[in-house]
């Protein structure tokens, strides 16, 4: 399975996911985007925060290929797995 | 200095207490010093119950990843962790898993024997390589019966782990990813006494319940707010006040119950 890295970006700062994770595929890149954005947004309301929708993922593959751009708005807005 | 979780680094031979005192030849016969031990509950015991657990004592190096207990499995040792780091995981029966408690210097493993049951309530997995002294079931089941203080001692350890456990479902339900992340720095900084750990994104991914791509959110959250620093898989603490400030009471029930039942254990 290859190697796929969440980096998460706000704004102009980049924090870079140096473990990354194996998955299937491209699917499984986006439930996994879907899922962890939405926990994310979730834990975030619960915290009193607004809706982080200006947040995204950019997953690169192992060559440093850009395999997802995944805002997180997709997650405030499109159904997904549960977290 | 850092040490590493998850078997990133290197073992590294870890000195043993006869060794720090230059009786190095008798290291390899694990003959556990008189002297100060480092485990902080052991510290505590009456010299007369010390003297008694004393010789039933060996030392263990543990590797991060390996488990000491497996739920409803048999309790072979109870460990007393020197400057290891070691997890107690609730596991589902689906197999989804979540931390309720952690043990370092300050205590022990082998609840089920204190508490006069042969098997493991929880799993125990080590999280920090290090050393611990630990001592087979039979034997401290035997020494309990025959010390009603040594019983007593760990039995007032076991209420720690109680409030640990009750205060971890707490702040499971009340504080956002980012502060039990912090919570969980400070518990692991007071059991270990350092700054800096060595961490998998999954494994602080399955401690703390998330998606392990919202681990690197939370990282970055908490350095936005320069508490800690993060690279690759190295998380370093700048600003333990600042982090306790964050988490406010979230943080310190349990260490506040040890300090109370423990007053002289330096914890």
């Amino acid at each position: 399975m290859p190697r796929y890295f969440f980096h998460y970006r706000d704004g102009d700062r980049l924090s870079e996911d140096y473990e990354g994770e194996l998955l299937p595929g491209i699917a499984a890149v986006e439930e996994t985007a879907m899922a962890s954005a939405k926990e994310i947004i979730a834990d975030g309301l619960l915290g009193g925060n607004p809706v982080l929708t200006g947040y995204s993922y950019e997953i690169r593959d192992e060559a440093r290929n850009l395999v997802l751009v995944f805002p997180f708005s997709e997650a405030a807005e499109k159904p997904g797995p549960r977290p | 200095m850092t040490r590493a979780a998850n078997g990133l680094a290197a073992k590294a031979a870890i000195p043993t207490a006869d060794s720090d005192k230059g009786t190095t030849a008798d290291a390899r016969r694990k003959v556990i010093s008189a002297a100060r031990p480092r485990n902080m509950l052991l510290r505590g015991l009456s010299a007369q119950d010390f003297a008694l657990i004393r010789p039933r004592l060996e030392r263990s190096t543990l590797q991060a990843k390996d488990v000491l207990e497996e739920v409803n499995g048999p309790v072979e040792y109870a460990y007393f962790p020197e400057d290891s780091l070691i997890s107690v995981i609730a596991t589902q029966r689906d197999g989804k898993a979540i931390e309720v408690g952690m043990v370092g210097r300050e205590g022990m493993t082998g609840t089920a024997i204190v508490l006069g049951n042969g098997e493991a309530l929880n799993e125990c997995r080590v999280q920090l390589e290090g050393s611990a002294l630990r001592i087979p079931a039979a034997g401290l089941r035997e020494l309990l019966s025959r010390s009603a203080s040594l019983h007593a001692q760990f039995l007032r350890y076991m209420q720690v782990v109680l409030v640990q456990a009750t205060q971890t479902a707490l702040v499971n339900s009340h504080l956002t990813v980012e502060k039990r992340l912090a919570r969980w720095l400070l518990m692991m900084h007071d059991r270990v006494g350092e700054n800096e750990f060595d961490l998998t994104h999954e494994f602080l991914a399955a401690m703390l319940g998330v998606r392990r791509p919202g681990v690197t959110v939370a990282l970055h959250m908490l350095e936005g707010r320069h508490l800690i620093r993060s690279t690759r898989s190295h998380i370093g603490i700048r600003d333990r006040a600042g982090l306790e400030e964050f988490v406010a009471s979230g943080y310190g029930i349990p260490e506040e119950h040890y300090r109370r039942l423990f007053p002289g254990a330096g914890f």
